[in-house]
């Protein structure tokens, strides 16, 4: 269960979307969530989506896989909708039961929410599935690399990411041992209220915390046989360079929102 | 070309013990030894034996206290000499997790010699022979957590040679492994002496695989006790047996053999060997 994480995860292939430069993605990104944002009516939501589509399809990342990170948002997902269609009151009513009443308004806001979160998760995935960790850390240190002059240790902070995200597979590997050696010996994490079953983690945790200690210690001592000493001196084997697929992406982007906002003034807003 | 690249001598350490902070009885205590350019030494010994605390020494991640080890020429104490040792030195751990940095097996043996600050189509070329010399060209692009123990213990043995180091020491680097993982790593480390010409000191208690070994140097409790060719140290079995160490499986099976009156051939150690003079003895 526990293995089936695939936020975060990477993805190695060739398509358009791997190749394009970390930096161009990473900014792209923002800037397609910020609009998500913006979106006011089904239409600009509606070329949002679109784009959306039409970056998985050029990731060739399987469907199965993308479909696979909606789950463990469906509840948060389901959850706004849920609160739409109840408090949303706007619109013709369509049915009506004791206090419960099901309004044009709600059902339309309810849909544009879930969609606008769908379209939200399916890009941030889009970033981590088609670049790699060291990538992407590299791109935010270059990206942040401004911030040196406020004295911001911009290469430790991308170290750390990177460190963090190569020790999430590991880390999981180690609670599945962790409950297996629990579970031989009885432990029971399935039954009883919510605080027996939260008690029942305290010895799941504390020998991870203990391991993790040693694994970060000899992580250390190993990096500083292989010659680490801080960004200083510190050269990369790929080099990031733009180009024409990174300004046509931009292009692309750029043409898309403004078709959102020209959407947004034409049409009447829904929220 | 019979140089010492690494030289110890009269080499003393102890840890402090975690609860009071006193010292604890020496984990090395007077060892001296060469390590010759271009040879393979195997150093033997059982657990608590002083063998990792002798290959950390080797790097200069722990000191001696008193004695000195010196990595041509240079002193291990010596602070402005600490990035050159580590340049000429490098180190494979027991827990391959522990020694990964990346999440992509190309880019972890990039991390070394992008710390050294190698232009990037040189790290480029490095990061593939390394990987070639491992046999791990294939997997350049998989994740480490996905890959068996000797592959991981092979990745980060690519990650040592893409440094370009003079020599590799090993702190048993098999230790966690199934027998093919063992066999994958030991026959890595045997192609990288041979064809690269590089020092290795590999770090065991597996006696099978000293025998592989120029020279072998077995210590129990802190000091050194045989040093020697593997046949010369082998033939010691009494000595040996007293460290808590074993004589290789096929040596022991051929004493007892020769003990009960069949004629096998002296100074068997590996199982090859053993299979020959066996074979030959039938022919006859």
């Amino acid at each position: 269960m526990i293995k089936d994480i695939t936020i975060g995860q990477y993805f190695p292939g060739k398509s358009f979307l791997h190749s394009l430069d970390a930096r161009d993605k990473l900014c792209l990104t923002f800037a397609f969530i910020v609009m998500i944002f913006v979106c006011k009516n089904f239409f600009s939501l509606a070329v949002m989506l679109l784009l959306a589509l039409l970056m998985s399809l050029l990731s060739r990342i399987p469907a199965r896989t993308i479909l696979k990170s909606f789950r463990p948002i469906l509840p948060i997902i389901i959850l706004t909708s849920a609160l739409q269609l109840y408090y949303n009151d706007s619109g013709t009513v369509w049915f009506e039961y004791w206090k419960f009443k099901l309004t044009s308004g709600g059902v339309f806001t309810a849909i544009f929410m879930a969609v606008r979160i769908c379209t939200l998760i399916l890009v941030s995935s889009l970033l981590t599935y088609t670049t790699s960790p060291t990538l992407l850390t590299d791109a935010i240190e270059r990206l942040l690399s401004p911030l040196k002059i406020f004295k911001v240790k911009v290469h430790t902070l991308a170290m750390m990411m990177t460190i963090a995200l190569r020790f999430i597979p590991t880390l999981i590997d180690e609670i599945d041992r962790i409950m297996s050696a629990q579970k031989a010996r009885g432990a029971d994490f399935e039954t009883g209220s919510l605080i027996t079953r939260a008690r029942a983690l305290i010895p799941i945790f504390v020998p991870l915390f203990v391991s993790s200690f040693k694994r970060a210690y000899e992580l250390a001592f190993a990096m500083e046989c292989r010659c680490y000493r801080g960004g200083e001196g510190r050269t990369r084997m790929r080099k990031m360079k733009f180009s024409w697929r990174d300004y046509a992406a931009i292009a692309f982007f750029c043409g898309c929102f403004a078709a959102v906002i020209y959407l947004n003034i034409s049409f009447e807003h829904l929220i | 070309m019979s140089e010492n690249i690494l030289e110890f001598k009269n080499v003393v350490y102890r840890y402090e013990s975690d609860e009071d902070g006193t010292m604890l009885p020496p984990a090395v205590n007077g060892i001296t030894l060469d390590v010759h350019r271009g040879e393979f030494l195997a150093v033997l010994g059982h657990n608590g034996s002083g063998k990792s605390t002798l290959a950390k020494l080797s790097n200069g991640i722990l000191v001696p206290e008193s004695g000195s080890v010196s990595v041509k020429g240079m002193d291990t104490s010596d602070e402005k000499y600490e990035y050159d040792i580590r340049k000429t030195v490098g180190m494979v751990f027991q827990n391959p997790d522990n020694q990964i940095v990346a999440t992509i097996v190309e880019e972890d043996v990039a991390f070394g010699p992008e710390n050294l600050g190698v232009p990037p189509e040189e790290i480029r070329k490095r990061v593939d022979d390394a990987l070639r010399a491992v046999g791990m060209y294939e997997y350049r692009m998989h994740e480490p957590h996905k890959l068996s123990g000797g592959q991981k213990q092979r990745v980060a043995i690519a990650g040592v040679i893409a440094m370009q180091t003079e020599c590799i020491v090993l702190d048993e680097p098999t230790a966690m492994l199934d027998p093919s993982g063992r066999r994958e790593v030991m026959d890595a480390v045997r192609r990288l002496n041979r064809e690269y010409g590089i020092t290795v000191v590999f770090v065991t208690h597996f006696m099978d695989e000293a025998v592989f070994a120029d020279r072998v140097a077995v210590i129990n409790d802190g000091r050194l006790l045989l040093e020697g060719t593997p046949h010369e140290v082998f033939a010691r079995e009494k000595l040996i047996k007293e460290a808590g160490l074993d004589v290789p499986q096929a040596a022991a099976l051929a004493s007892r053999l020769k003990r009960a009156g069949v004629a096998l051939d002296e100074n068997i150690l590996s199982v090859d060997e053993f299979v020959t003079s066996f074979k030959k003895l039938l022919r006859n």
